[in-house]
């Protein structure tokens, strides 16, 4: 064994991940070696000063707690299962039922349902940070917990139901391959929130609306930090946690939108410029 | 519907919450502050819920979990990547050689090397890795993974979890030696 073999053992030697049969050669050669042995105790003892500085800690009780309750199921009534609208596009299963029915049968179930109530007991959690919100918003949008107000595909509709309640100017952008589909109003403290959603071939699209002075205020409403620092240096915060889901915020006019789909970022991007 | 929500609920109560020791200590490393890792740690729990039935049953949930928190503190803390400073590795080495004679045992050594080093300067320090380093570091010394679970956690070969804590630990030990002699700890050998 020499020194180029046996620096490449050092580390695993430190950590305990030495093959057994190197071990022996491998402290042979240190102890004869003395390049390889100050090596082998620097490293050593670097590893030591970090593991004696940082003990492992728990997670504060209240981050537990806050947690736990933070997913207590709501009660959802039982008359929400055959209204669940949104809860068709991630069923499979649905889609092929779709077809067989053809999609006459479609706008029959939805013209039944129409106008939906809204559920805004659900609709906002309660932490004002808008990230969470949109995500919280966009699930209870697939569970059918949460459902649009008026259900149309006209821009003109949707603007004036919001014209006497909105206290900002609501954006509603056309898109490509983008199909409007209903809207919600609702309050969160004192603040107005917009909430638009769409339809991107089969998958919805969420859009949450609210003032960029209140989330600049940062009162009730707001951003974390480093979003804020984006958002306002680039106009644009984009998330994307796994492939197919992705959170876009921006600023158009002096209103906030943030926009939730599973939907590929480069996908969801492309059609949301397309409305700019 | 309620059965579905209740079901999917408590498994992720059952499965996700007990490790969130481990995911509040990375967390409090990589943010050197108790409130941006509780913060970090909600977002990350409130999208693992979110993601839930993407989450494949039997597969290593820690490291699932520890993907969507990364992912987090990339998009909340990014920075521009800055080439790491310059660094003489040899230095050390040099100075190291000098006085292990003088020595009889490591804990004595260390000692003479970094033990007017504050704690202060051994968090400074780990902050100063690269992100990709300090992440190894902190899970192999701090959280004591194995090599094979830590590749797992940052989606990589075992081979590069290697030789990134090598360097990691080799940065770091310029570092402190730096901040020793700039203490007048230590007198270097140049």
């Amino acid at each position: 064994m020499d020194c180029s073999e046996v620096q490449d053992l050092i580390t695993p030697a430190i950590d305990g991940e030495l093959e057994e049969k190197l071990k022996a050669q491998f402290h042979r050669h240190i102890t004869e070696c003395q390049r390889c042995r100050s090596e082998f105790e620097l490293e050593h003892i670097t590893k030591q000063l970090v593991r004696r500085q940082f003990q492992r800690v728990q997670a504060p009780q209240t981050l537990v707690s806050q947690i736990r309750t933070q997913f207590v199921p709501q009660s959802v009534s039982s008359g929400t299962v055959s209204s669940n609208i949104f809860g068709f596009f991630k069923k499979a299963s649905w889609k092929i039922a779709f077809a067989a029915c053809g999609i006459a049968a479609a706008v029959v179930i939805l013209l039944l349902l129409a106008p939906l109530k809204s559920h805004h007991s659900h609709a906002q959690p309660k932490d004002g940070n808008i990230i969470h919100q949109s995500y919280n918003n966009f699930d209870e949008v697939l569970k059918g917990i949460m459902k649009p107000e008026i259900t149309t595909d006209d821009p003109a509709t949707i603007k004036s139901y919001f014209a006497q309640r909105v206290n900002f100017k609501v954006n509603v952008p056309c898109m490509k391959r983008c199909k409007l589909f209903g809207a919600l109003f609702s309050n969160y403290g004192t603040e107005n929130i917009v909430h638009l959603l769409y339809k991107y071939d089969d998958d919805p699209i969420y859009l949450y609306q609210t003032s960029l002075q209140a989330v600049l205020a940062g009162q009730s409403l707001k951003l974390p930090p480093s979003a804020m620092e984006q958002l306002l240096r680039t106009g644009w915060y984009v998330e994307n946690h796994l492939p197919e889901c992705t959170l876009v915020i921006w600023i158009a006019d002096s209103t906030v939108c943030s926009a939730v789909a599973d939907i590929q970022k480069d996908k969801l991007l492309a059609s949301l410029q397309e409305g700019e | 519907m309620v059965v579905k929500i209740n079901k999917r609920h408590e498994e992720f109560v059952k499965e996700a919450i007990p490790h969130m020791d481990l995911l509040y200590n990375y967390a409090l490393r990589m943010t050197a502050n108790p409130d941006d890792a509780s913060d970090l740690i909600q977002e990350t729990y409130l999208k693992a819920y979110r993601f839930w039935d993407k989450y494949e049953k039997g597969t290593n949930i820690r490291a699932w979990l520890f993907r969507i928190m990364k992912n987090s503190y990339i998009n909340r803390y990014r920075k521009e990547s800055k080439e790491p400073e310059t660094l003489d590795y040899d230095d050390i080495q040099n100075f190291y050689n000098t006085i292990r004679y003088e020595a009889t045992d490591p804990n004595d050594l260390q000692e003479k090397i970094f033990g007017g080093l504050l704690e202060d300067d051994i968090a400074r320090a780990i902050e100063s890795l690269p992100e990709d380093f300090r992440t190894v570091v902190i899970l192999s010394d701090i959280e004591g993974l194995s090599y094979e679970e830590i590749a797992e956690f940052v989606d990589c070969p075992v081979g590069t979890v290697r030789s990134r804590l090598h360097r990691g630990r080799k940065m770091l030990r310029a570092k402190l030696f730096d901040y020793a002699k700039k203490h007048g700890y230590v007198t270097g050998t140049n």
